[in-house]
C-alpha cells in the first residue's frame, strides 16, 4: 500500500464500491496507455452496470470498445491482444456468460506461461458481476469462485467493499498474469468509507493476501464479497452475547491466504467459513480441507463448518431465493452450533 | 459429396510446374540468377482483382525454400520414426506434404509480423524461427526443448509466434486480438491466423470475422483446407466447403497450397490488403496432408492409399519446386542433393540431441505458473510433496 500523502488531509470519503471499481481502472487508463476495457455495452452505454461510466466519453473508441454478443470471440481476442502486448480487461456483463468463453480463460489465458515454459506471459483481467443478484433466477446467478479457482495460472480476487474493490482491481490491472476479478451487483451500489491511502492513485491491495477485518477470540469466520458484511453483521449481534468472531475477509479466492486462517484458528480454535456460492466442492470445502491438513487441525476444538448456498439452482420466488443465500441468521447459527452454545 | 471430395482433390493435383516466360542467363555461372514463372489463378471473392500470375523466383530464395521445405518435410518424418520408437508421447500432428504452406506464407510477411496456428504446428515452428534441435527435443519432452519440455508437439512458441494450440479453432480470436495489437500501437504489423477445414466451422471463428471485419483489423485469415478433418471429408462437415467465402462479408481468395510461389504470391496481396487499413481478408489454401490426422491415425480408412499416392506424385511441393529450379537452371540436381544431405545431418544431430538429452529436472515442474511475481510454493500429489514456483 502507498504511503499517505501527509500534505493533504481530506475527509474520509463515503465511496460505493461501483465509483471505486471506476477510479481504480480510470487511474490505471491514464498511468498505462496498453490498458484498454472491452466488453458489452462498456462504453457508449457508459457499462450495464454503471461500472464503467465516463470511461468512453474521456478515454474514446481505442480505449473503450463496446462489443458485440460474442463472448467466446471477445475473450479470445482479448487474451490476443494480451499475449501481443497489451494489458486488457475483458468484463463479462456476468460471470455467467463467462461459461461461453471459458476455454479461452482457461486454456489460451491461464496456462499459456505454463506451457511456453515462460516465454509468453498474459497480461489479463476478466471482471464483472459474480454469484446471486436479486430475482434473476437460475441462470444468471451462479458463482464461479470454485470454478476459477480451481485452476493454476489464474489469480482470483473477489472485493468485499470499496477498498478492497479499488485496490483489487489496481492491483489486477498491473499483475503480469491473467486475474479474474469476481465482483457482486448487490454491492455496486453500498456506500463504504474511503480510507486516506485509498485515495492515492497508487493504491493496491496485495493479491494473496487476507485482511482481518474484526479481531476476535472466540470463533474464525471466513469469507469473501458479499458474505463478508453478513459475517460482520453476525458477529455484531454475537458479540452482545459474550461471544467475540474474528472475521477474515479473504479478498483473494487464488492464491488462498491460509497462512491468516491458520494463524487465527490457532487463536480461536474454532472456524466457520461463509460464500454465496454452492456448498459440493466450493471455497469453504477448500478452506476445510487445508486446515485439516495443516498445522491449525490440532487446535481445532470442533469439526469446522461451511455456511453455504443451498445446493439448488437459484430459484426465482423471493421466499425460495433467501432461503437459497446464506442469511445472518444462518451464519449466527452455524458459529453457535460450532461452539456448541 | 465423393463429387465433392473428387473435384477438390483433382484442384490439388492441378498444380503442374509452369513454363518460365522469360530467362536471365549470368555468363560467369550455369545457373540462371532468376527465373519468371506463371502461377495459377487464385479464385477470388469480393475482389476486384487478386495476386499476379506471374513471379520472379530468384535463386537464391528458391534455394532457400527448398532446403525450409525440405527440412520441415525431414523434420516431420523423424518425428514419425521417434513417435514410432516411443520417444514421442501424446499428440504428434504432422504436416508433411504440407510445407509450401507455412514456408510460402513465412516468404509473403515480415519477420515483424504475427503469426498463429493450430496443433498442426511443426512447420511454422520452423519458418518463425525454432530450430529442428529445440523443436525435437520440445517432441520428445526434454530441456532442450523449446518450451522447455513442459508444452510438447501442441505448445511451441517464439518472438511473434503465438503456437500451437491445443482446442480446435481458439487461435481464431486469438488472432484477431493480436491483429487488435498491431492495430492499436500503430505499427503496420499484421496478423496471420491459421486454422484447418475442421475449425473453419467453429462458432469463434465467425464471431472472429465479425469483429475483424467491424473493427477492420490487419487479420489474414488462413484456412488450411488439406480436405479432411481428422477422419471427416470436407463434404461430410461443411455446408459450404468454399472455404474461402465463408467470411461472408469479408473477401477471400482460394490458392493452391501445394505450389510455393502461388502461396508467397497470395500471401503478399493479402498481407498488403490489410496493411493498407482495409480490414481482415480470408486466404483457403488447397493442401494436403500424407499421414494420417495425428500419429494414431493411419490416414488411409477414410481416404484411398491411390489418393495419397496421387498426390504425392503429382502435386508434391519439394518436388514441385525441385523440378521448376532443374528444369531452369536455377540449381542443378546435384546442388539440391547436396542440400538434402546437409539437411539429413540437421535432422540427425537435432533427433541425436532429442533422445539424449535429459529430461526437466522435476525441481522445476512447479516454475512458470505466474509471471513476474515472487518464488512460492506449488503442492504436489500429496500434502507432503512441495514445489518451488519460480516466474
Amino acid at each position: 500500500m502507498a504511503a499517505v500523502s501527509g500534505l493533504v488531509r481530506r475527509p474520509l470519503e463515503q465511496v460505493t464500491v461501483r465509483d471505486a471499481i471506476n477510479q481504480g481502472m480510470d487511474e490505471e487508463l491514464e498511468r498505462d496507455e496498453k490498458v484498454f476495457l472491452l466488453g458489452e455495452e462498456v462504453a457508449q452505454y457508459d457499462g450495464a452496470y454503471k461500472v464503467s461510466r465516463g470511461l468512453w466519453k474521456k478515454y474514446g473508441d481505442k480505449r473503450i470498445i463496446d462489443t458485440p454478443i460474442s463472448e467466446m470471440g471477445f475473450a479470445g481476442i482479448a487474451v490476443g491482444a494480451a499475449m501481443a502486448g497489451l494489458r486488457p480487461i475483458c468484463e463479462f456483463m456476468t460471470f455467467n456468460f463467462s461459461m461461453q468463453a471459458i476455454d479461452q480463460v482457461i486454456n489460451s489465458a491461464a496456462k499459456t506461461y505454463y506451457m511456453s515454459a515462460g516465454l509468453q506471459p498474459v497480461p489479463i483481467v476478466f471482471r464483472g458481476p459474480n454469484g446471486a443478484s436479486a430475482g434473476v433466477a437460475a441462470q444468471h446467478s451462479q458463482c464461479f469462485a470454485a470454478w476459477y479457482g480451481h485452476c493454476p495460472g489464474l489469480k482470483v480476487v473477489s472485493p468485499w467493499n470499496a477498498e478492497d474493490a479499488k485496490g483489487l482491481i489496481k492491483s489486477a490491472i498491473r499483475d503480469n498474469n491473467p486475474v479474474v476479478m469476481l465482483e457482486n451487483e448487490l454491492m455496486y451500489g453500498v456506500s463504504f468509507e474511503f480510507p486516506l491511502e485509498a485515495q492515492s492513485k497508487d493504491f493496491l491491495i496485495p493479491i494473496g493476501k487476507a485482511k482481518i477485518e474484526r479481531q476476535g477470540t472466540h470463533v474464525t469466520v471466513v469469507a469473501h464479497s458479499r458474505p463478508v458484511g453478513h459475517c460482520l453483521e453476525a458477529a455484531t449481534v454475537l458479540s452482545k452475547e459474550g461471544i467475540e468472531c474474528e472475521v477474515i475477509n479473504l479478498r483473494t479466492i487464488r492464491p488462498m491466504d491460509i497462512d491468516t486462517i491458520e494463524a487465527s484458528v490457532m487463536k480461536t480454535n474454532h472456524l466457520v467459513t461463509v460464500e454465496g456460492g454452492w456448498p459440493q466442492f466450493g471455497v469453504g470445502a477448500e478452506i476445510c480441507a487445508r486446515v485439516m491438513e495443516g498445522p491449525a487441525f490440532n487446535f481445532l476444538d470442533a469439526p469446522a463448518v461451511r455456511v453455504t448456498g443451498a445446493d439448488v439452482p437459484m430459484p426465482y420466488a423471493k421466499v425460495l431465493e433467501d432461503n437459497s443465500v446464506p442469511q445472518v441468521k444462518d451464519i449466527i447459527f452455524a458459529i453457535k452450533k460450532t461452539l456448541n452454545i | 459429396m465423393r463429387k465433392m471430395l473428387a473435384a477438390a482433390v483433382s484442384r490439388v493435383l492441378s498444380g503442374v510446374p509452369q513454363k518460365p516466360t522469360s530467362r536471365v542467363l549470368v555468363a560467369s555461372c550455369n545457373y540462371s540468377k532468376d527465373v519468371t514463372f506463371e502461377i495459377k489463378k487464385c479464385d477470388l471473392y469480393r475482389l476486384e482483382e487478386g495476386p499476379p500470375v506471374a513471379t520472379v523466383l530468384t535463386r537464391e530464395d528458391g534455394l532457400k525454400y527448398y532446403k525450409a521445405m525440405q527440412t520441415i518435410r525431414r523434420m516431420e518424418l523423424k518425428a514419425d520414426q521417434l513417435y514410432k520408437q516411443k520417444f514421442i508421447r501424446g499428440f504428434c500432428h504432422l504436416c508433411d506434404g504440407q510445407e509450401a504452406c507455412c514456408v510460402g506464407l513465412e516468404a509473403g510477411i515480415n519477420p515483424t509480423d504475427h503469426v498463429i496456428t493450430s496443433y498442426r504446428a511443426h512447420g511454422f515452428c520452423y519458418t518463425r524461427g525454432l530450430s529442428v534441435r529445440s523443436i525435437l527435443a520440445e517432441l520428445t519432452g526434454r530441456r532442450g526443448g523449446c518450451a522447455k519440455g513442459k508444452g510438447g508437439s501442441m505448445h511451441m512458441y517464439s518472438k511473434n509466434f503465438y503456437g500451437g494450440n491445443g482446442i480446435v479453432g481458439a487461435q481464431a480470436p486469438l488472432g484477431a486480438g493480436i491483429a487488435l495489437a498491431c492495430k492499436y500501437k500503430g505499427n503496420d504489423e499484421i496478423a496471420l491466423t491459421v486454422y484447418g477445414d475442421g475449425a473453419a466451422n467453429q462458432g469463434q471463428i465467425f464471431e472472429a470475422y465479425n469483429m475483424a471485419a467491424l473493427w477492420k483489423l490487419p487479420c489474414i485469415f488462413i484456412c488450411e483446407n488439406n480436405l479432411y478433418a481428422m477422419g471427416t471429408a470436407i463434404g461430410r462437415a461443411a455446408a459450404s466447403t468454399d472455404y474461402y467465402k465463408r467470411g461472408n462479408f469479408i473477401p477471400g481468395l482460394r490458392v493452391d497450397g501445394m505450389d510455393i510461389l502461388c502461396v508467397r504470391e497470395a500471401t503478399k496481396f493479402a498481407a498488403d490488403y490489410c496493411r493498407s487499413g482495409k480490414g481482415p481478408i480470408v486466404m483457403e489454401m488447397q493442401t494436403y496432408r500424407y499421414h494420417g490426422h495425428s500419429m494414431s491415425d493411419p490416414g488411409v480408412s477414410y481416404r484411398t492409399r491411390e489418393e495419397i499416392h496421387s498426390v504425392r506424385s503429382k502435386s508434391d511441393p519439394v518436388m514441385l519446386l525441385k523440378d521448376r529450379m532443374v528444369n531452369n537452371k536455377l540449381a542443378s540436381i546435384e546442388e539440391l542433393k547436396e542440400i538434402d544431405v546437409e539437411v539429413r545431418k540437421e535432422i540427425d544431430d537435432a533427433a541425436q540431441f532429442a533422445t539424449t538429452d535429459p529430461e526437466p529436472p522435476l525441481e522445476e515442474i512447479g516454475h512458470h505458473i505466474y509471471s513476474s511475481g515472487p518464488p512460492f510454493e506449488v503442492r504436489g500429489a500429496n500434502p507432503w510433496i512441495k514445489f518451488k514456483s519460480i516466474s
